[in-house]
């Protein structure tokens, strides 16, 4: 470190956040979550192309279309209004699909309200806006590993602003020049794909088994559901049996 | 009208994702909560992978399904480089390696 006088505002800083070779930690955790998230960008761009086309090809607007990607800023919804919007599904039916589909995100916020308690409400609005599928499953591997705990947010932050700058310029560019990926080429498999390389190392014990096999066995099962309330269905189902194995395991352990 | 709804889908999602952000909730949540919240990644992202994988054609399609062999592939690429890029490409390029040759 060297001597020289720092200004009173950097110094602050520096004390709030323990700089480390100079960079402060901050900084460094929003750069990780920005790298960790970048690969995921493979499945997300392809998909705002789409969606911003099929937003026009539904009888959005353009400015609708572009819109809608940061006020309501979940894909796989947006997907969901555009097709209904298309085929004249009355408006009340189109919000109650797009709730319930959504309605995922509230063992999100569950799940990582431990690990950002404390945060000014500034910060809770900011990231509980940016908390999408993509952000959370890879964030929440990195606060169960504590990293450095004091910044985590910033790892999410990270995450959160390479995801959303990624969905508002492919939407943008879907919807200016009606750009998109041949369906031969089959890129939405890509998302899946990605969530396989989150999921799979992240399986270890039998309780994460017995999860996974329930929410696969029932997110097949209850298709037929209205307003794919299986999503909401099939990952309850699996919580309540990977929680239900844990405490069986726990008893093995203590017996 | 149009704007209404896409206001409104976007308040609902918005608040669906402070729900549990807004300090409304307990502080300190029950052991059990927290023991039961590890399971929400496995659980949610299986739900939305096995679909997209099983039922690609809109129904279950197991006999001749090139997405079941190259998600296999991409699950042992995913535990042994522990990448997500890497089961990815793996993953993609299977897929389409199956489709040119069968």
């Amino acid at each position: 470190m060297d001597e020289l006088p720092t200004r009173i505002s950097e110094r602050v800083e520096s004390m709030e956040d323990e700089s480390f070779g100079g960079v402060p930690i901050s900084r460094k955790e929003f750069l990780s979550g920005v790298r960790d998230e970048l690969p995921l960008m493979i499945g997300v761009a392809p998909f705002g192309l789409v969606f911003g086309v099929l937003g026009l090809a539904s009888g959005l607007t353009a400015l609708q279309t572009i819109l809608m990607s940061s006020i309501i800023f979940a894909g796989a919804s947006q997907v969901i209004f555009v097709q209904m919007w298309s085929t004249g599904v009355p408006a009340p039916i189109i919000g109650a699909s797009v709730s319930v589909v959504n309605l995922r995100h509230s063992l999100y916020s569950a799940s990582v309200a431990p690990y950002l308690q404390g945060l000014s409400v500034r910060w809770r609005l900011l990231l509980a806006y940016l908390l999408t599928d993509e952000a959370y499953a890879v964030s929440i591997n990195r606060f169960r590993e504590g990293g450095d705990s004091k910044f985590q947010h910033y790892y999410l932050l990270g995450a959160g602003i390479t995801l959303w700058t990624t969905w508002q310029l492919s939407t943008l560019i879907g919807v200016l020049f009606g750009a998109t990926v041949p369906e031969a080429w089959s890129l939405e498999f890509v998302i899946p794909l990605t969530f396989i390389a989150l999921v799979v190392p992240a399986i270890e014990k039998r309780s994460d088994v017995a999860a996974c096999v329930v929410a696969a066995v029932i997110s097949i099962l209850a298709q037929p559901l209205p307003w794919k309330s299986w999503i909401m269905l099939a990952t309850i189902c699996g919580i309540i049996t990977g929680y239900s194995v844990s405490l069986l395991e726990s008893r093995e352990v203590n017996e | 009208m149009t704007w209404e709804l896409i206001l409104f889908c976007g308040v609902i999602t918005f608040l669906i994702r402070y729900s549990m952000l807004s300090g409304a909730s307990p502080k300190e949540l029950p052991k059990w909560a927290y023991d039961a919240l590890v399971f929400v990644p496995i659980a949610v992202l299986t739900t939305i992978i096995v679909p997209e994988v099983l039922m690609a054609s809109g129904n279950v399609m197991l006999k001749g399904n090139f997405r079941i062999v190259a998600a296999l592939l991409a699950s042992v690429a995913a535990l042994t480089f522990r990448s997500v890029t890497a089961t990815i490409v793996i993953g993609m390029f299977s897929f389409w390696a199956m489709e040119w040759l069968f």
